[in-house]
């Protein structure tokens, strides 16, 4: 089964995880770079094997982290995360924190999370305690909770968060416009994950919301798409439960919340 | 690095080795695919950090390794793919008639003695080598390839001697 993806080793020549090293830049001013580097300069084997390892294309990033983001939230087991590192992007300065990943509902399919194409939304939710869920397919809010959201994005575009609650009405958490001026959406530079400016503090009202991540190719009003939110939702009867999608034509991902009293 | 602005970097960087390593166990694309993304949900689940100890590639290498070789439980295919791995090596040097042999032997043995047996038969690393990448001493790695040998010694006696 030789192929560009494997290469047998010759006697005295580089290994497959030494290629992967060098072209990972691992290896970078150690010694056994330099080494490394004069073997394959001066072994038209190994080069030819570098050339065939580095012309391999891995699935792109913009489809495969979206799909990442999803497939970690899958209700397998619950990680505890301890790095404070992890927590910068939630502005979290130096404050060390546990963050655990908890997990909800089947990726892309249950009736919690709805994604319409490769968007995926994460909600960080911080706990008075200072601990920190990475929410992907539903999970519970507490008033007083700090929620920040989280992209992972195939494509570039224009990025709006909504929440949909069951009084019913529609609010537009990000952009987050302090004076309530009309506020443009939110800019996505490029494919990947982004972490959203803002946060939201969870009020005490009870019931569920549906928190809703539109990505749009064009600059979208989040005043128009809150339009089209608070439309689909007054379709599902005021239950944000049963809002499967905005109908605006973006990519959208959704996390249902149940927010309910605090445990005492 | 953080687990979630640090995933795009670490996909950047790692993605391709990941994936040529699964594509090169596996022989199939889209398999390659899913495991490839089985690798980086681990790594988000672990906060997205790869430990660098031995490098970065070396950690991911091991577990796609594993991961593969979880997907290659079935038996059939792995008889395959080793009966087509199982290379001449200057320290092993199985008669061809006997490399589907060995491929069925390799089906029978542990986990433990499987990977030590990939990464030394397939890739041809040596002990040295080895030993770093799954975090044991040199003498483990020979004592576990000794016990492969010798397992396949005993189930299949015409296999010519390892050392």
């Amino acid at each position: 089964m030789t192929s560009p993806a494997s290469s047998p080793r010759a006697p005295g020549c580089v290994s497959d995880l030494e290629l992967d090293e060098l072209l990972a830049g691992d290896l970078a001013e150690q010694p056994r770079e330099a080494v490394l580097r004069a073997h394959v300069d001066g072994c038209a084997r190994c080069r030819a094997r570098l050339a065939a390892f580095s012309a391999v294309e891995p699935p792109p990033a913009a489809t495969m982290l979206p799909r990442v983001v999803r497939a970690a939230a899958t209700p397998r087991r619950v990680t505890r995360w301890r790095l404070a590192a992890a927590l910068m992007t939630l502005g979290a300065a130096a404050a060390l924190f546990a963050v655990r990943l908890r997990p909800r509902g089947e990726p892309g399919a249950g009736p919690e999370e709805r994604t319409k194409g490769s968007l995926a939304l994460v909600v960080f939710v911080k706990r008075p305690s200072g601990v920190v869920d990475i929410v992907t397919g539903g999970g519970t809010l507490h008033p007083g909770d700090e929620m920040r959201f989280g992209l992972a994005a195939a494509r570039p575009g224009y990025a709006v968060v909504l929440g949909l609650d069951a009084a019913p009405s529609v609010t537009v958490y990000a952009p987050y416009a302090a004076t309530g001026a009309a506020a443009p959406p939110i800019r996505l530079e490029r494919a990947g994950t982004t972490t959203l400016p803002g946060s939201i503090i969870a009020d005490a009202t009870a019931g569920a919301e549906r928190i809703v991540a539109v990505v749009c190719e064009a600059a979208t009003a989040p005043e128009a798409l809150r339009a089209r939110a608070l439309a689909a939702l007054t379709a599902a009867s005021g239950d944000p439960a049963r809002v499967s999608s905005l109908g605006t034509g973006c990519l959208e991902s959704s996390v249902l919340m149940r927010k309910e009293a605090r445990p005492r | 690095m953080s687990g979630w602005h640090g995933l795009d970097r670490v996909y950047e960087l790692h993605s391709r080795s990941v994936y040529r390593r699964a594509l090169q166990l596996l022989g199939d694309a889209e398999e390659a695919r899913d495991a490839t993304q089985e690798v980086f949900v681990r790594v988000m689940r672990a906060g997205g950090a790869v430990p660098a100890d031995p490098t970065p590639t070396a950690w991911l290498y091991r577990v796609t390794t594993n991961l593969c070789l979880n997907r290659l439980r079935d038996r059939t295919r792995q008889q395959g793919l080793l009966a087509s791995k199982y290379t001449v090596d200057a320290e092993v040097r199985p008669a061809g008639e006997t490399r589907a042999a060995v491929a069925q032997v390799l089906a029978r043995v542990p986990e433990d003695l499987q990977d030590v047996a990939i990464y030394f038969f397939v890739d041809g690393l040596t002990y040295d080598e080895i030993a770093p990448l799954l975090g044991v001493s040199r003498r483990t790695v020979s004592n576990r390839l000794s016990a492969f040998r010798d397992l396949m010694a005993r189930l299949f006696p015409e296999t010519r001697s390892a050392s």
